[in-house]
């Protein structure tokens, strides 16, 4: 047992940059797909069909495929589009665009719950569109999915170990590459696998106590 | 476009064990998922800390890492097996954990007074289960079920890490022969779309069949 201890003491700090390095990739790849995601949640009401059926076929496309075959293809596949990519770069793009896709069903169900008499009551007051998304749909579409919002924050950070796969020196690569170098071996994942749920705990503990602090508003 | 004809049966075969490795995943975690599930419906209390273990485990770490670990502990304690079965067991366990809460919250929903039936008529527990308690929840878990499967599919992508021979380790094998990355990741994204677009499908009208609207 000291032994074992004394090897986790050992693999805490040097896992470190790597920690640094897969939260700056979960932060990016949340913002882009939070605010991604929300444009094309409205696009899905769009007046023109054929915006509407596109938006419906990229959000089908992207969740119906992996993650890790996506970075492939952005990181190996798009140089030959003459597009060059640093890895950090190719899974910043497919974390945000994949998880783009999920953030817009969110919202989708967030924006369906909102009844037509909140809309009905803000075009009485002579709200405009922007305002009436700004001050009524959204606040109530966010609120009622926050559970949903915070499952996705933890599954960015959990879709940030397969940027491993490309080369990006994040948590779980930082993990493969003492497990291989040091004496650690399997004992270095159960760190990194420490390290993954206090971040997610935080998240969860965190969006909890925000939907505490916001249920007033219902 | 020669390339993907060329390569395709290739690239096909490997997708038909990326089926062959979800299908023995899937069914690998759907019996023991079903058991912890049931029994912590029923508060055994040893299943009960089991599952919040395991369901909080899957929640917070990723796949990855979970077959990272299997991959390097086996040569540990002795163990030598291929990478197939390593991803099989990686996959079944994390998989367990997500399909015993949907059979757990199932169970749950069933109205209790269907089960004091079942017990008034004189079934064992074993034939409350059997013949009460697993067709009804079937009802409500089968679309739930059916997105699990759909996860588990996109999963098995992250066997390719251990070297298990599936579609996207055959497509890096591809992409790296013929310098066409491009089209054979392209290819590789169109194959899993399809079977992933079928289970959709599947679940949205198993969705619609059942009676339910979300």
């Amino acid at each position: 047992m000291n032994a074992f201890a004394r090897q986790l003491a050992y693999l805490f700090p040097r896992l470190l940059p790597g920690l640094w390095i897969a939260l700056e990739l979960a932060i990016i790849a949340i913002v882009v797909a939070a605010i991604a995601g929300l444009g094309l949640a409205l696009l899905r009401n769009c007046r023109w069909t054929w915006i509407r059926w596109l938006v419906a076929a990229y959000v089908e496309v992207l969740r119906d495929t992996p993650l890790l075959v996506q970075m492939f293809f952005f990181f190996f596949g798009l140089p030959l589009l003459g597009l060059q990519l640093s890895p950090f770069q190719a899974a910043a793009l497919s974390l945000a665009t994949q998880h783009a896709a999920f953030f817009a069903e969110v919202y989708r169900g967030g924006f369906q719950s909102v009844s037509r008499r909140h809309k009905e009551a803000a075009k009485a007051l002579g709200m405009g569109y922007w305002k009436t998304l700004r001050l009524v749909t959204l606040p109530l579409a966010v609120i009622r999915t926050l559970p949903a919002i915070s499952n996705e924050l933890v599954q960015i950070v959990k879709d940030t170990s397969v940027a491993s796969t490309i080369a990006v020196m994040e948590l779980t690569l930082q993990a493969r590459t003492l497990a291989e170098q040091t004496a650690a071996t399997s004992l270095a994942f159960v760190a990194v696998a420490i390290y993954y749920l206090v971040i997610t705990g935080f998240i969860t503990v965190g969006m909890r106590a925000l939907e505490q602090r916001l249920r007033f508003a219902e | 476009m020669n390339i993907i004809i060329q390569n395709a049966p290739y690239l096909l075969k490997a997708a038909g064990n990326t089926l062959w490795l979800s299908a023995v995943s899937l069914g690998i975690s759907l019996i023991f998922g079903t058991a912890v599930g049931v029994l912590a419906a029923f508060r055994f209390w040893p299943v009960v800390i089991l599952n919040q273990i395991g369901v909080y485990s899957v929640r917070g770490i990723p796949l990855l890492v979970v077959l990272y670990f299997i991959y390097f502990s086996l040569p540990l304690i002795r163990v030598d097996i291929d990478p197939y079965s390593t991803a099989v067991i990686g996959l079944s366990l994390y998989f367990t954990f997500f399909i015993s809460e949907v059979v757990r919250g199932a169970v749950i929903s069933i109205p209790r007074g269907q089960i004091d039936a079942g017990k008034s008529i004189g079934l064992s527990f074993w034939s409350r289960v059997r013949l009460v308690i697993l067709p009804i929840a079937s009802r409500t878990a089968i679309p739930p079920l059916i997105n699990v499967a759909i996860i588990l599919v996109k999963g098995t992508s992250y066997a390719s890490v251990i070297s298990a021979w599936e579609l996207t380790t055959a497509s890096t094998e591809v992409a790296q022969r013929t310098i066409a990355p491009f089209q054979v990741y392209g290819f590789a994204l169109f194959l899993y779309f399809v079977i992933c677009f079928a289970l959709t499908s599947l679940a949205r009208s198993a969705e619609r069949r059942l009676g339910f609207q979300h």
